[in-house]
Formats: C-alpha cells, sequence, structure tokens
C-alpha cells in the first residue's frame, strides 16, 4: 500500500471517528431536551390536577361563572391532550389565562376569597407557576443547545440524514409570564 | 458596641506609638551610623582618609536613619494589624487564635512541606462557627542548577453548622473552557467522587458539581430543583466555590488575607453562608 492510500485511509478513519462522536453528542443532547420535557411536563400535570378542585371551589360561590368554568375545563382537557412543546405552548397559555381569571373573581366573590380552601389552591397554583416557569427556561435551554448543534457546521451535515429533527420551544405567551398573585386571606 | 475605626486610623495611632518606642534611638542611630561609616569608609580607602572617612560617616548616617524608618514602618504595620484585628473581633464577637493553628484536614494540608498556618481567627456568624485563616505550603522549584522555595499561600474559610446527608460535596464554577466531558470522566472513574449531570445542559456547563459516590441521588435532585438549577444559570443565586467534608464547609482562595480586609473576608462568609442554607435547605425567615 502506497503513502496516499495510508493517508487516505488515516483520514477515512479519523472522519468516521469524528462523526461517530458527533452522532453520540447530538443523541445526548436529544436526551436532555427529553429529560428538561419530562420535568415540565410533570409540573404542567400537576396544574392540570389542579384544575378539578379549583372549579369546584369556585363553582360553590360563584355559580353564576358557569361559561369560564367550562371554558377552562375544555382547555385543560386540550392541554392534558398535547403531547409536545409545540402543541402544549398554545393550549397551556390558554389555560394559564383562565386559570388567572378565575382566580381574579375573588375580587367579585367575597365569601370565595375568604375561602380557606380557594386560598390554599391559590398559593399551591403560584408555586405549580414558579415550577413551571424554571423548569420550562431549563428545557429552553436545552433546546436551544439541541437547535444549536443540528444546525451548525459539522452537525447539520449528519442530522438531517441521521433524523436529527428541530425541537420546538416552549413558548409563553405575554399574559403567561405574569406571575399568579397569592393574596393572603386573613 | 461600636464598629472599628477605619484602617488608617490605626496605622496612624500605631506610627505614632511606634515613634514614641523607637524616638529615642533616632540619633544614636544617626550618630552611630555615622561613625561606624566614618570608620569603615577610613579603612576602606587609606589614601583619601579624610575624604573618604567623611563619604563614609554620610552614608553611615543615613543608614542609620533609614534603620529608624524601616523599623517605625514593620512596628506600625505589625500593630495596625494586630489592634485591628482585635478591634474587629471584638465587634464581632469573635476570638483571634493566631499563628500556629493547626488545621490538618483543611485544604492542601497535604500539599507540599513546611506547611504553615497563620492569622487565625473564630467565631459565630449566620448560625455557623467560622474559622477563617491564611495557609502556606511551600514546594521546590528547580531550573538548571539552582533551586528555590515556592511559597503556595491561601485564604482559607471553614464553616461549620448543618450536616449534609453526605460524605463529600464540591461546587464549583468551570473555567473558560466549560465542561470537559472526559475529564469529568476521569475525575469520577479515579477518585471516589463523581460529576453530577443535572436536567440543564447550561447548568453543567457552567457549573461542575461533585458528590461522594455513596450519595444519594434523590437528595441531590431535591436540592438542586428546578427552581435552584434555573436561579443559578441565569444568576438570580449565586453560590460561591463551595466544598464539604468532615462535616464542615470549606471556601479557599489564593493569596492571604490581610487585616485591612477583614470586612471583605466578611462579605465572603455571608456569601457561603447564603449557599449552605441552601444546600443544607435551611428556610429563610
Amino acid at each position: 500500500m502506497d503513502t496516499v492510500a495510508i493517508a487516505g485511509v488515516a483520514v477515512l478513519v479519523l472522519l468516521l471517528l469524528g462523526a461517530l462522536l458527533l452522532y453520540n453528542g447530538m443523541v445526548r443532547a436529544r436526551n436532555t431536551v427529553d429529560e428538561a420535557w419530562s420535568g415540565v411536563d410533570v409540573q404542567l400535570r400537576r396544574r392540570h390536577d389542579l384544575v378539578p378542585n379549583l372549579v369546584e371551589v369556585v363553582k360553590g360561590y360563584a355559580a353564576h361563572e358557569s361559561s369560564l368554568l367550562t371554558q377552562v375545563t375544555a382547555e385543560r382537557d386540550a392541554a392534558r391532550a398535547a403531547s409536545d412543546a409545540q402543541a402544549a405552548s398554545p393550549a397551556e397559555t390558554a389555560l394559564a389565562g383562565d386559570m388567572r381569571a378565575l382566580l381574579a373573581l375573588a375580587e367579585a366573590y367575597p365569601n370565595l376569597r375568604a375561602s380557606k380552601n380557594f386560598s390554599e389552591l391559590q398559593s399551591e397554583l403560584a408555586s405549580i407557576e414558579n415550577n413551571i416557569v424554571a423548569a420550562r427556561n431549563i428545557y429552553n435551554g436545552n433546546v436551544r443547545r439541541y437547535n444549536d448543534k443540528i444546525q451548525s457546521i459539522p452537525g447539520v451535515l449528519i442530522a438531517g440524514p441521521a433524523g436529527f429533527a428541530q425541537r420546538a420551544m416552549f413558548i409563553a405567551e405575554e399574559s403567561d409570564r405574569q406571575p399568579v398573585r397569592a393574596t393572603l386571606v386573613l | 458596641m461600636t464598629p472599628p475605626a477605619p484602617y488608617e486610623q490605626f496605622e496612624r495611632e500605631a506610627e505614632v506609638a511606634a515613634r514614641a518606642r523607637y524616638g529615642k534611638a533616632q540619633v544614636p542611630m544617626f550618630v552611630v551610623g555615622g561613625g561606624a561609616g566614618a570608620v569603615i569608609g577610613a579603612l576602606v580607602a587609606k589614601d583619601e582618609r579624610v575624604g573618604s572617612g567623611l563619604a563614609g560617616a554620610a552614608i553611615g548616617a543615613l543608614l542609620g536613619i533609614g534603620l529608624y524608618f524601616l523599623l517605625v514602618m514593620l512596628k506600625k504595620r505589625a500593630d495596625a494589624a494586630a489592634n485591628y484585628t482585635a478591634a474587629w473581633c471584638a465587634e464581632h464577637g469573635w476570638q483571634v487564635l493566631g499563628d500556629g493553628h493547626e488545621v490538618a484536614n483543611g485544604p492542601h494540608a497535604d500539599s507540599g512541606h513546611n506547611p504553615q498556618w497563620r492569622n487565625a481567627l473564630t467565631g459565630p456568624l449566620e448560625g455557623l462557627d467560622v474559622l477563617l485563616y491564611n495557609f502556606s505550603y511551600y514546594t521546590t522549584e528547580s531550573s538548571g542548577k539552582s533551586s528555590h522555595e515556592e511559597e503556595h499561600p491561601f485564604r482559607v474559610l471553614r464553616l461549620a453548622g448543618p450536616q449534609l446527608p453526605v460524605q463529600t460535596l464540591s461546587f464549583t464554577t468551570r473555567g473558560m473552557f466549560g465542561k470537559i466531558g472526559f475529564a469529568d470522566s476521569l475525575d469520577s472513574t479515579f477518585t471516589s467522587q463523581r460529576v453530577v449531570d443535572l436536567e440543564s445542559v447550561d447548568f453543567n456547563e457552567k457549573f461542575k458539581l461533585e458528590v461522594h459516590d455513596t450519595a444519594d441521588e434523590i437528595w441531590i435532585r431535591r436540592v438542586f430543583d428546578p427552581q435552584t438549577i434555573d436561579a443559578l444559570v441565569r444568576g438570580d443565586l449565586r453560590f460561591p466555590n463551595i466544598h464539604y467534608w468532615d462535616g464542615c464547609f470549606w471556601l479557599w482562595e489564593s493569596g492571604h488575607y490581610e487585616a485591612r480586609q477583614l470586612d471583605e473576608m466578611l462579605v465572603w462568609q455571608l456569601f457561603g453562608a447564603e449557599a449552605i442554607k441552601h444546600l443544607a435547605r435551611i428556610e429563610r425567615a
């Protein structure tokens, strides 16, 4: 074998090794995205689980608000059905907005505001919302790094053929960015 | 209790005291230095005894005065540091342990040779028992035929209080190269500590979290929950480089602290105490 052939084989081996490392790096990055999404998902499910309780409590004091209550329940079902960040973003934004509207009802219904159950649900929701924000930031950070990896050279050369698709961020609409107010009921 | 006066005031007072102490020696040192210089000058240059003697006397007198000022300066520096440290400790309810307070399990205590512990202070802070000290070890550096002793100075903080349910833990900010997976793997393989990868890539790139091999994974996840991870990554929460072993938290930086930096050391301690509250999950009021 002449020198050129040996050099060619060496270059080929190095390229294969590089591609292998790159591929493994992308797999790891994709797994961290999935891991972070499961963290978001846990918090979203906690929020979903809170909806029936919140609806029940509000119904006891503000039965006139049935349309809002029905809407929140429907949005909760839609949000539960979302399987990934892209589908979950609008559904969760709508749900969060209407849950905030439910909490705001306390301003109009003093008995609701004075309810111990309501105030407990309110503070639990505030805690869940904080966890969602943190989990979402972590998820979006991982997605950004993963997308950077598969869209930039040399990752882009093997991302397509190897089936690494771009991931969507979990976007918060403007209303979702506002913190939930946990009112202290005395 | 009144806070201690500025360090500069202690320096001024120490200078006055030092001048008072060595003031009587000023003229004798001038005269003795001049006389000695004249004799040496005359002996050294035999041909020009008078001229050389005068020159020697002048140089000797100057050296005598220089020696006086050196003595005053050294005394002033030592007294100002000691007095300020004593006043600072009195204000904070601390105690001066001084030099030679050996901390055998401290950072770098096994490194090099001739370990030296200096300027140890101890006292309470935020419910913790604090020990602050300067530490140096020495190594012999050789270049060609010559060799010299190289000092490696550190200031060390030991904070004792809450116990963690792990044997060892280490939280450090990574350097400019970020995470190097291979180096982390080597660390985990050849030491009794393992590098923990949390769910945030940004966190893992920015920080290195190491725990003892036997550490409980659930405890780690409970301490480093999503809110803590996010706050650390965003910089809303800051931890110093902090280590835990033998039931104590340890912080150290390169270089000795000086008495005039005691308030800066207090900030450093508070920084460490805040991190400990998070690590030990102590609820803040």
